[in-house]
């Protein structure tokens, strides 16, 4: 009965991060010597030029749940999508999903600037783990979700930020996500995109969709999340409801 | 079960690599006029030069030389353009690889990929020079042995590549060493003079030479449709030896590309 619990218990949590500490070693610092020395060596106690983003934290998210992540800029906000997207590794702890996730969705990131938007959806899609069958059968969905047709032929270099963004979200969302990872996309578009995607996500709260979103914007976070995790110095200061964090850290 | 999740990896890394080929191919070409032709140039002039250098002025005893040239030019070409842009494809690809999990090794092979089809599309040049020397313009062993090169060559340069990309992550230094390596091992192979013009004596130390046994395969199956087995043996050598290197060389760093990138 017990066992069973626990298993149940696993599926549940979608994200899972267990006294997770995640260090960035500082450039121009490993000298050679250094570096045909370290190779020899486990990756250990190199302490000395590393900067600490992330401090022994521990929390979990589960299927469903739509959290927010809010602090200061550097705090360590886009360090934990990047360790749940699975591009990153923590120096310690463990960092456990449980689902397939989407991509970290940031300004401008993983596309080419020049190839239009059809190639760039596909080299998206596919290295996101989408089967290239589909992506085709979808790609005009996502052209138009992401209302770029008159544009859709030119290299993504002559895009504006706001429509990138759109072309970002649009192909994250219409490829079935089971975890959508959002660093800060929705400052950029116009109001009426903005809109779109908020309701967008709001559809996928209600299909059981698990979602992280990085904001700045409070607005935004009251109207999606239901619980908040405010990450100060490099720690995490409160995890609770989304308005009790948010009076507390907009003061 | 288990065959069906190694099925569903090979299909998506095969799709990987397609997205990936075209776009390499895209970039290489947009904006250029004469797209293909640039490929071919390059090979081209080499072999005037050498042509005008070696055979005119320096009178070397080697008949049909144009042709001589041009099919230890053509593959060499293919070797040097990979190893030069292939040290790049981490640093190239940074905003793919912060983003988004991918067997990152797919980026530098699918340089080698494409380089090895601008190759492939430089055979029927090959074979106008061999019309031009009275020669055979094909033998049926070639359906045999060309593809088996293909495989060859890239997985030799998909070895060294990925130890010289993985490496340039973390020191630049290793592109001006790499561009220093492609002009030594140029004049290391047998490229505008023959294997047996060496030294016996110096002969061992030149096939340490990765390049030299592949540049002797490819004139013997052009020039006379031969395969010989001794430079086939030499030649898998160097690549089992170099994969090993290679491969452990980015499985201790590849964990670390998303940030040092």
């Amino acid at each position: 009965m017990k066992l069973f619990l626990q298993k149940g218990l696993k599926i549940v949590n979608v994200v899972e991060f267990i006294n997770v500490t995640k260090k960035y070693t500082l450039f121009h610092n490993i000298s050679y010597k250094e570096a045909i020395f370290n190779f020899f060596k486990k990756e250990k106690i190199k302490n000395k030029n590393m900067f600490l983003a992330l401090d022994n934290i521990s929390f979990s998210i589960k299927k469903g749940e739509a959290v927010g992540i809010v602090g200061k800029n550097g705090s360590g906000k886009s360090t934990i999508l990047g360790l749940i997207a699975g591009v990153l590794k923590p120096n310690g702890g463990k960092v456990k999903v449980s689902t397939n996730v989407s991509p970290l969705l940031e300004l401008g990131g993983g596309f080419h600037p020049d190839l239009n938007a059809y190639e760039n959806i596909r080299l998206n899609g596919v290295l996101l783990g989408v089967e290239l069958k589909k992506i085709e059968k979808n790609i005009d969905k996502i052209i138009e979700f992401a209302e770029l047709n008159e544009f859709k032929n030119q290299p993504i270099r002559t895009y504006s930020s706001g429509m990138l963004a759109r072309l970002g979200f649009s192909i994250v969302t219409q490829l079935d996500p089971q975890l959508l990872l959002i660093d800060e996309v929705l400052a950029v578009g116009d109001s009426k995109f903005r809109e779109k995607c908020i309701n967008t996500m709001l559809d996928f709260k209600k299909k059981n969709i698990t979602i992280i979103l990085v904001s700045h914007n409070p607005d935004d976070i009251k109207v999606l999340c239901d619980r908040v995790i405010w990450i100060d110095n490099h720690k995490i200061k409160m995890d609770d409801k989304t308005d009790i964090v948010l009076r507390e850290y907009l003061k | 079960m288990f065959l069906k999740k190694i099925f569903n990896k090979i299909n998506r890394n095969i799709d990987i690599i397609k997205v990936l080929v075209y776009k390499e191919w895209i970039i290489k070409y947009k904006g250029t006029y004469l797209g293909y032709i640039w490929s071919i140039a390059h090979p081209l002039i080499l072999t005037l030069v050498f042509y005008v250098g070696f055979k005119i002025i320096m009178k070397v005893q080697i008949e049909n030389y144009v042709l001589f040239l041009i099919v230890a030019l053509f593959p060499w070409q293919w070797f040097s353009n990979s190893l030069a842009i292939g040290t790049w494809a981490f640093i190239a690809n940074q905003s793919l690889i912060k983003k988004m999990v991918f067997p990152k090794y797919l980026l530098p092979l699918s340089n080698i990929i494409v380089d090895s089809i601008h190759f492939a599309i430089s055979i029927p040049i090959i074979m106008l020079v061999l019309y031009f020397y009275n020669k055979p313009i094909f033998y049926l062993q070639w359906l045999l042995y060309i593809p088996l090169m293909f495989l060859l060559q890239t997985l030799l340069i998909f070895s060294i590549v990925l130890i010289s990309s993985t490496l340039n992550v973390f020191y630049r230094d290793i592109d001006r060493i790499i561009s220093l390596l492609i002009m030594l091992i140029m004049y290391a192979s047998p490229i505008f003079y023959s294997a047996n013009m060496i030294p016996k004596k110096l002969l061992p130390f030149f096939y340490l030479n990765p390049v030299f046994p592949l540049v002797n395969l490819w004139r013997d199956i052009f020039m006379n449709g031969n395969f010989n087995l001794f430079d086939l043996l030499i030649l898998l050598i160097h690549i089992i030896f170099w994969l090993a290197i290679g491969f452990v060389v980015y499985k201790k760093y590849e964990a670390f590309f998303a940030e040092r990138t």
